[in-house]
């Protein structure tokens, strides 16, 4: 799964014991089953902030895989976006530490080596403040096909 | 009740304490971590908590520290008072661990135990449970006052 040279990194955040939560670390896992490519690398990762520079830093190309909730969003649904058009996501906002966007603007103050092209990835959760370490019914029913959509958008970003 | 109680996580699980922060700052409440006991007394220094939410076994091996964090505490004036919630995992896959908070529990300095595998509800009710207590049943330990 871990490849030291990748210049490409594919990042799956969340917490495997809180539900939903989860599913960005267990679509990452399975990517990293379906895909064969020595420029990515897979990880995963439970913290947001700061700690996100010290894992993406080196990096040229870097896809956050997150769980995301909003007011009327469908669960299951998969977003993909940009820093630029950014919204936080379930990792990607910290509330005790600094959300993503800080800690982008601070790591390239501090001149460190952060990579300039950036995938968000969020899939709509239900539940995430419940411990379990499965999905929900709904979640874990429409899982294939959320998978397979990440699939397609990551195929899409490391093809490039 | 503070809405911003602040509560301080010792535990090395950190995924676990990951959740567990994730679940109190979305309550409202002020949350810290330390990945062990010694880690936890400097925090604890910086930034007086009003609940310490805290493991029984630290490391590889497996160490009982969380059983000596609770005394020390309470031999501690400045941190007598604060209410402790051990977490502990009552089962037979650790052997090392035959503690059972059932009927040792009335000899460790802790206010309310947490059962491992944590369930979101159980956190909520002891965690809201000793904060409105406010202050720790075994602040004068070793001396018993109830």
């Amino acid at each position: 799964m871990m490849n030291q040279k990748a210049k490409k990194l594919v990042l799956g955040m969340g917490n495997d014991i809180l539900s939903d939560d989860g599913i960005g670390l267990m679509l990452v896992r399975d990517l990293a089953n379906r895909i064969n490519d020595q420029d990515v690398k897979f990880e995963i990762s439970c913290c947001g902030g700061l700690e996100i520079m010290e894992l993406i830093k080196g990096f040229k190309t870097v896809v956050f895989v997150d769980a995301i909730r909003t007011r009327n969003g469908s669960p299951g649904e998969v977003y993909y976006f940009r820093p630029s058009d950014f919204r936080e996501t379930s990792h990607l906002s910290n509330l005790h530490d600094i959300n993503f966007l800080t800690s982008i603007k601070l790591g390239t103050a501090l001149d460190l080596d952060l990579p300039d092209d950036l995938h968000i990835i969020a899939t709509e959760i239900i539940e995430d403040m419940e411990f379990s370490d499965e999905l929900t019914p709904p979640l874990k029913e429409k899982y294939p096909e959320i998978l397979e959509k990440v699939l397609d958008i990551v195929n899409g970003i490391i093809l490039t | 009740m503070n809405e911003k109680s602040k509560i301080l996580v010792i535990e090395d699980d950190t995924d676990l304490v990951a959740a567990i922060m994730k679940i109190l700052e979305n309550k409202g409440y002020s949350a810290a971590s330390a990945s062990d006991p010694d880690e936890g007394f400097e925090k604890m220094k910086q930034n007086k908590p009003d609940l310490i939410i805290l493991d029984v076994m630290f490391g590889s091996k497996g160490e009982s520290r969380g059983f000596e964090f609770a005394q020390k505490m309470r031999n501690d004036k400045q941190f007598a008072d604060i209410p402790i919630l051990m977490m502990t995992a009552i089962n037979t896959e650790k052997p090392l661990f035959n503690f059972s908070p059932e009927t040792d529990g009335e000899f460790l300095p802790v206010d309310a135990f947490l059962e491992k595998p944590v369930k979101s509800d159980d956190l909520y009710l002891k965690v809201d449970e000793l904060l409105k207590q406010k202050t720790s049943k075994w602040r004068n330990w070793p001396q018993k006052e109830e």
